[in-house]
């Protein structure tokens, strides 16, 4: 087994980016089917200042929480693809094909060289698809909430169901299902006693680029700020569809500078998602010990950058871990790391090697690594969390025949 | 409601409301100096009115000359105002019918009055010409008289005036839009007097379909041109916070000595030319001013949701609907659809003391909620929550016998003061036939008093009683002789007597009214001209019908049955207010068979309870109205009178009140024509309908009467009167005019079409090619759009009206001698088309709810002003100051609290616990340790400036290096107020002397924060930020030479 590796101080030289752009959208429903557009329609946002003197907590209904295993299965992200590829009569047009989290991990990894990652990475029909690793995945969150439940200021399970129920509580609070205009008093006022449930989501189809790497990326959107604009309706204007979308965040009330330095990393990240997919603004819930939502804040994406690097809060200059976060420099990583796998990945002719071979793009707190995965593993991937569907491929050779 | 009263007293009470226009000739596309304006709405019936029959000045010569001077006053306001986006033109359409009443007794009264005012003219002729003619001097009266006479019914929809008007507006606006670059970018909304509905009300319409829009920005600021105090209520409504009320300054003194009485008829009509221009000259420099409703929010936030005791209550507070529930408190103070609950009236501070029932019965109704349809307002979004209404009404009963007797007690002191200055000053001025004049006051004082005791039996003429009682019943009441006589011997303590014995006699007369009844109709041919010279010949006429009012008959049928107004017009005006004895137990049944000419006790509940089941049904309609749109055309309130509180009593709301509208249709204009005009006025319509109005024989003669009483009801206001005007039946009527129809001319047909609302851009507007091309070129019937690109959203398509290749033609010619427009204007230099913004609405309600996306303006109350509306002060207790003038308010900067302040982006205010929050405070703190290091003696400057704040709060644990309580605090942080706009001028000055106080450290952080606005963008909270910035370092100081006063 050949493992090529690169180091994480590899940067290029140039960031050209590309402006994202909305190819198509989907929604995931509560029954795990999806529906895809013109169907998919995405949540809108309603919360008025004077509702943050409510004392809404985040943590009410927490006991009637509808969770769903947080996976995320490929299935409806190829099929919007085919859909779309189906409409335009042609091979949709990128060299990477991934969820937009995958990218974050990649984005954000010089600032979070402790976080390991493995991905598994097939190339087929002169393409390159990205899924994690659900079992190393699944594998990594047990051992985070070991170690967040052991040790000092240890939290208990519930806790820790807790911080997660209220993300999703956030979102059920602030956000409605039709605009404001088609929305009853009631659907307004009723949020609060709403079952919250992660099983619902609104997923975009993004074209996006960074340097020679063309990018199509799937990514959940929380909600559309005013409206959705109707492609090729020249009245509601030219900012593009993603412009109108919304990040929901929650965090710990911050109420000194170390928690202001840990909140930064997280605004980072939560930059770089958005920077992906072009989502151009980000609320951010602010909750207490007790669950109650104290604060929200606006943010717009592209100040994000300047934030951060402005920020002139007290740092031990010693401590890496602290340092103050250059989003320019992840970008310039991120260019060159998509550029080395770009080239590292083998592009067999074979269809039948494409879809049988499954390689490993890793992580391991050093640098990135990548291999291909012996045969038995590939076959464990391939049936139980696939990187490409059977009608997927399908498809595609249909769409290369019909040529 | 009074205009002028209320708007005196909001203006009192909450002075800073108010600010003056800043006119400057500047270009128009420069900044605005009033803070820049989106959308700009004239209600036009509040400038053709004064353009047309000016009150203190000679009336334009002829019609044209009316038009170019409703264009010259438009087109100051326009270049006052400074819209960049939307000019709304919007004049009185066909009215639902609940509003025609009112219409109808101000036109039957102006006829009246304009009759009187006539007669007065020929006598000042007559006059004048007798001793011209002496002085050898020929006047040509011809000229004068005729316009003079300028009917002002004209401005109803449908005739001929209004017809005129439009197609003048059409010209102008094509005019302006083709030949002004300021109007390069400005879409016209033109909503003539074809289009149904009330101006204001059509202009709510549209910005209620435009919330509707997800496209449509939270942040447009609005305003609207107009006098009605209505438009304080309508502005607020909307929710749109960003919105101002342009209006004339009525109580602005006129420059340079003169004064600013109205001028009486004679000056008038022989006024010089130079006069003449002097006047013009002044009226068109006449200063205008903005009512804030911004402001008034902030006020009102204060006024209504402080002191809430029950935290649960207190954060779950939702100001929108307070002020909802406000603005329904204030409708029983007046609105043009109801009489008002005599107990209630702004002069008597009644909107303080129902805001303070309808505090004291909040936690009532939030604690039972459950009974209160799981609610604990008043309304919801223009419906009433019956139950909780029924509450507040209840307690408001309990206190109406003490209103009433205190303001008759008052009433009473302060006529014995006017009295007895009268007679001082008599004394003082004659003193030298001192012995002589004391006699003669004797007697004025017993006349004076009589006349106060039994002024409804009195008042009208020497030997007759109006008292709705049939003449019939007079006649035989003026028999008795021991009341005719008691007139010249009567004193104080026999009048009152013989009021009660005549109150008394009048029972007895009514008693017997109804048996007489079927006599009397077979009797009842005499017509109105013989009653207005023969009081007593005059015929009983109480309209055929019911006797009383069977509840059983109303529900169900279609046609509304109005009670009964007396046909014994005589068109005298009387008082039978003091007969009911209001201070007295057991007034609420005098009030009703005095009013409603009841005879037995018997009759008096049922109908009362139908009286009260449709005023009701009458606050629901108002309420609707203002908040959803017209929900019917057709409902009206079908008496003269309203009830008393203390009468609602007697109805289980839950289980008598269903209330339920159907929307109807509107009238067709000559058919609201026929409903408000009285026959003087009949020249308005088509000669087809004139024989309906004027012959005798006329089967809806009786809608006509050319003489009618009115009532004073207590009031002294001459305009207070209540004209005693019979209800027209909607079915009867429509009848007789709609069998007209065939024999109308074309144009005349026209005229009487209900139309849509137009919208016209420039060819310099950006979507002209757009449009052009879509509708004229590829021949689109309509285009539907939002309103991100083009500010408005809704429907355009072609309209009849427009050609695209025609042109568009003065419509002035006759008595335009020089006429300063040109003849003809391209079509093709702007575009006209048809617009329906209703399509936004699509059944869908109207929400009282700020919008996504909203940005508050710049706060300017400090913690004084919000410490006189809680803790009161001598500001507002309003009473009628001769010389008011409002607070002048020049030391606020007020163009900068127009509309988001500039650059903030967040619509969340900053508040502990956040990021932005904190890195703000931390720059707060770094720029503080800078000063301090440098030497800077902040300590005794800061004293200096806390002035306002002496005191600190309970919360406030501010550490005592720099001392007392901070300024406005971290007030101008936040991320928000990040950018180019934070930290202008003055802005911090708003905030100052909030610092520190303000209760904020009182009860935990929800019941501070809850408390609304005002505090919580301070930031200055102890508990959120003690640990950071560690003690004495307090966020909230800015360093002195940062405070700017302006």
């Amino acid at each position: 087994m050949e493992v090529k590796t690169f180091p994480i101080t590899s940067r290029t030289n140039s960031t050209a980016l590309k402006q994202p752009k909305e190819l198509t959208s989907y929604n995931r429903t509560k029954d795990g089917s999806y529906l895809m557009e013109p169907q998919s329609s995405p949540s809108y946002y309603y919360f008025p200042d004077a509702y943050l003197n409510k004392g809404f907590n985040l943590s009410t209904g927490y006991k009637s929480f509808e969770k769903f295993p947080d996976t995320a299965p490929m299935d409806g992200f190829l099929q919007a693809i085919k859909l779309w590829e189906q409409q335009h009569q042609k091979k949709i047009d990128g060299n990477i094909i991934s969820f937009r989290g995958i990218m974050t991990m990649l984005v954000t990894l010089p600032h979070a060289i402790d976080k390991p990652f493995d991905l598994n990475v097939m190339y087929f029909d002169g393409q390159i698809f990205l899924k994690l690793d659900q079992q190393s995945e699944t594998a990594k969150r047990a051992q985070e909430t070991q170690d967040r439940m052991g040790g000092a200021g240890r939290v208990s399970e519930e806790m820790l169901d807790k911080f997660t129920y209220s993300g999703y509580k956030f979102e059920t609070l602030v956000t409605l299902d039709k605009p404001w205009a088609d929305c009853s008093r009631k659907d307004i006022e009723g949020r609060d006693a709403k079952v919250v449930s992660n099983a619902e989501q609104y997923l975009s189809v993004v074209r996006t680029g960074i340097d020679k790497t063309k990018l199509i990326l799937g990514g959940e959107v929380d909600c559309v700020f005013d409206y959705k604009p109707t492609v090729g309706d020249k009245y509601s204007g030219k900012d593009g569809i993603l412009g109108h979308y919304v990040e929901l965040k929650t965090s710990k009330t911050i109420e000194h500078v170390g928690q202001a330095i840990n909140f930064e990393k997280k605004l980072y990240r939560t930059w770089a998602q958005c920077f992906l997919m072009g989502v151009p603004k980000i609320f951010y819930g602010f909750r207490d010990d007790n669950f109650y939502l104290r604060s929200i804040e606006q943010f717009k994406t592209e100040d994000v950058p300047l934030l951060l690097r402005d920020s002139n809060l007290p740092r031990h200059a010693n401590n890496p871990k602290n340092r103050k976060i250059s989003c320019m420099d992840s970008l310039k990583w991120f260019g060159a790391v998509l550029d080395w796998l770009g080239q590292v990945v083998p592009k067999s002719d074979d269809v039948a090697v494409q879809t049988n071979t499954v390689y490993r793009l890793s992580f391991d707190k050093v640098q990135m690594k990548f291999y291909q995965l012996p045969t038995e593993e590939s076959t464990r991937i391939i049936q139980e969390e696939p990187v490409l569907t059977s009608e997927f491929i399908e498809w595609r050779k249909q769409l290369k025949a019909g040529k | 409601m009074g205009v002028p009263a209320f708007f005196r007293w909001i203006s009192n009470k909450y002075p800073k409301i108010i600010s003056p226009v800043v006119e400057d000739n500047s270009d128009f596309d420069n900044p605005n100096p009033n803070g820049e304006l989106d959308n700009l709405y004239l209600d036009m019936n509040g400038i053709v009115h004064p353009c047309s029959h000016p009150e203190n000045k000679p009336p334009p010569e002829n019609e044209a000359q009316m038009m170019l001077d409703i264009f010259k006053y438009t087109d100051r306001l326009i270049k006052m105002a400074r819209p960049r986006k939307v000019l709304m033109i919007a004049i009185d359409g066909v009215a639902p019918r609940a509003k025609m009443n009112q219409q109808r007794s101000r036109r039957f009264r102006s006829a009246r009055d304009a009759r009187i005012k006539k007669e007065q003219i020929e006598k000042e002729m007559d006059y004048k010409r007798s001793s011209e003619i002496l002085k050898g001097k020929i006047i040509d009266d011809s000229v004068k008289s005729d316009h003079v006479h300028w009917d002002s019914n004209a401005i109803t929809p449908g005739t001929p005036f209004m017809d005129i008007l439009a197609s003048s507006l059409r010209y102008w606006v094509a005019y302006k839009l083709s030949h002004d670059d300021d109007w390069a970018n400005l879409q016209v909304i033109l909503s003539d007097s074809s289009v149904p509905g009330e101006g204001e009300h059509k202009i709510m319409n549209f910005i209620r379909s435009q919330r509707l829009d997800p496209q449509y920005n939270p942040n447009t600021t609005h305003s609207i041109y107009g006098l009605d105090a209505d438009l304080i209520f309508l502005g607020l409504a909307t929710h749109e916070p960003h919105f101002r009320i342009l209006r004339e300054d009525v109580f602005a003194k006129f420059s340079q000595g003169s004064n600013n009485r109205n001028l009486s008829l004679q000056e008038q009509m022989f006024m010089s030319e130079e006069e003449k221009k002097e006047i013009k000259r002044k009226e068109s420099e006449k200063p205008f001013l903005w009512l804030n409703t911004h402001i008034l929010r902030e006020y009102l936030k204060v006024e209504l949701m402080t002191g809430i005791q029950i935290p649960q209550l207190h954060r779950n507070l939702d100001f929108e609907r307070c002020l909802d529930d406000w603005i329904f408190l204030c409708f029983f103070i007046g609105n043009d659809f109801l009489p008002s609950i005599p107990s209630i009236s702004v002069r008597d501070n009644s909107i303080d003391m129902l805001v303070q029932l309808w505090k004291q019965n909040l936690p009532y109704l939030f604690n039972n909620k459950k009974k209160f349809n799981n609610d604990y307002y008043l309304t919801r979004d223009g419906e009433i929550n019956l139950p909780a209404v029924e509450v507040l009404l209840k307690s408001l009963a309990a206190m109406e016998d003490g209103i009433l007797r205190k303001k008759h007690s008052q009433e009473v002191a302060q006529a014995e003061f006017e009295k007895r200055k009268k007679v001082m000053r008599d004394q003082n001025k004659n003193s030298v036939y001192k012995g002589y004049k004391l006699n003669e006051d004797k007697q004025f004082v017993n006349q004076a008093t009589e006349a106060n005791q039994n002024m409804a039996l009195y008042s009208v003429s020497d030997n007759k009683i109006i008292n709705n009682v049939s003449a019939k019943g007079a006649k035989d009441l003026i028999k008795d002789q021991s009341i005719v006589k008691s007139k010249q011997t009567l004193t104080l303590e026999e009048s009152n007597k013989k009021s009660q014995s005549a109150a008394a006699a009048l029972r007895e007369r009514l008693a017997t009214n109804s048996k007489k009844r079927k006599l009397e109709e077979t009797e009842t041919e005499a017509t109105t001209e013989d009653a207005s010279e023969e009081p007593e010949s005059k015929q009983a006429a109480i309209t055929q019908g019911k006797d009383s009012y069977d509840p059983s008959e109303t529900t169900g049928d279609d046609e509304k049955i109005a009670y009964e107004v007396p046909n014994s017009q005589t068109g005298k005006t009387y008082d039978n207010y003091d007969l009911i004895r209001v201070w007295e137990p057991g007034y609420s049944n005098r009030y009703y068979k005095i009013k409603f000419n009841l005879v037995d006790d018997e009759q008096v509940l049922p109908f009362k309870k139908q009286l009260l089941y449709h005023y009701l049904e009458g606050i629901s309609w108002v309420l609707l109205y203002y908040y959803q749109g017209c929900p019917s055309w057709n409902w009206y309130y079908p008496y003269h009178y309203a009830p008393f509180a203390s009468d609602f009593g007697c109805l289980d709301f839950q289980k008598d009140v269903k209330i339920k509208f159907d929307e109807g249709t509107p009238f067709r204009p000559f058919e609201q024509l026929m409903s408000v005009l009285p026959a003087d006025s009949s020249h308005n319509l088509p000669e087809v309908f004139h024989d309906l109005m004027k012959n005798a024989d006329s089967e809806i003669i009786e809608y006509y009467p050319e003489h009618f009483d009115i009532d004073m009801n207590g009031s002294k206001m001459p305009w207070h009167g209540v004209p005693l005007l019979p209800f027209i039946n909607e079915k009867k009527l429509l009848h007789h005019v709609s069998s007209k129809y065939d024999l109308l001319t074309e144009a005349e047909s026209f005229r009487n079409q209900n139309r849509s609302e137009l919208i016209l851009i420039s060819k310099k507007n950006k979507w002209y090619k757009t449009w052009a091309k879509e509708l004229f070129e590829e021949g689109k019937d309509k285009i539907s759009f939002g309103a991100k690109k083009t500010n408005i959203s809704g429907i355009v398509a072609k309209s009849p009206e427009y050609d695209f290749v025609g042109s568009t033609e003065f419509p002035l010619y006759e008595n335009c001698e020089d006429n300063p427009f040109p003849d003809t204007i391209n079509n093709q230099l702007f575009i006209k088309v048809g617009y329906d913004f209703y399509s936004n609405v699509d059944g869908k309600r109207n929400k009282s709810m700020i919008l996504n996306g909203y940005i508050d303006p710049i706060q300017v109350l400090t913690q004084d002003d919000k410490n006189a509306i809680l803790y009161g002060g001598q500001g507002y207790a309003v009473r009628q100051k001769k010389g008011f003038t409002h607070q002048q308010n020049t030391h606020i900067n007020f163009a900068i609290t127009v509309g988001p302040p500039k650059g903030k982006i967040n619509i969340y205010h900053n508040r502990p616990g956040g990021y932005l929050g904190l890195l703000r405070s931390n720059e707060q703190r770094q720029i503080h340790e800078r000063q301090l290091n440098s030497g800077v003696d902040l300590y005794s400057q800061m004293q200096q400036h806390n002035f306002q704040n002496p005191v600190p709060g309970p919360g406030y644990n501010g550490g005592p290096v720099h001392g007392g309580p901070v300024h406005g605090g971290p007030v101008h942080g936040g991320p928000g107020y990040g950018g180019p706009g934070y930290g202008g001028p003055g802005y911090n000055n708003f905030n100052q002397g909030r610092g520190g106080f303000n209760g904020r450290g009182r009860g935990n952080g929800f019941n501070n924060r809850g408390r609304g606005g005002y505090n919580n963008r301070g930031g200055y909270n102890p508990r959120g930020r003690g640990n950071l910035t560690g003690g004495p370092h307090r966020q909230g100081y800015l360093p002195p030479n940062n405070q700017r006063h302006f």
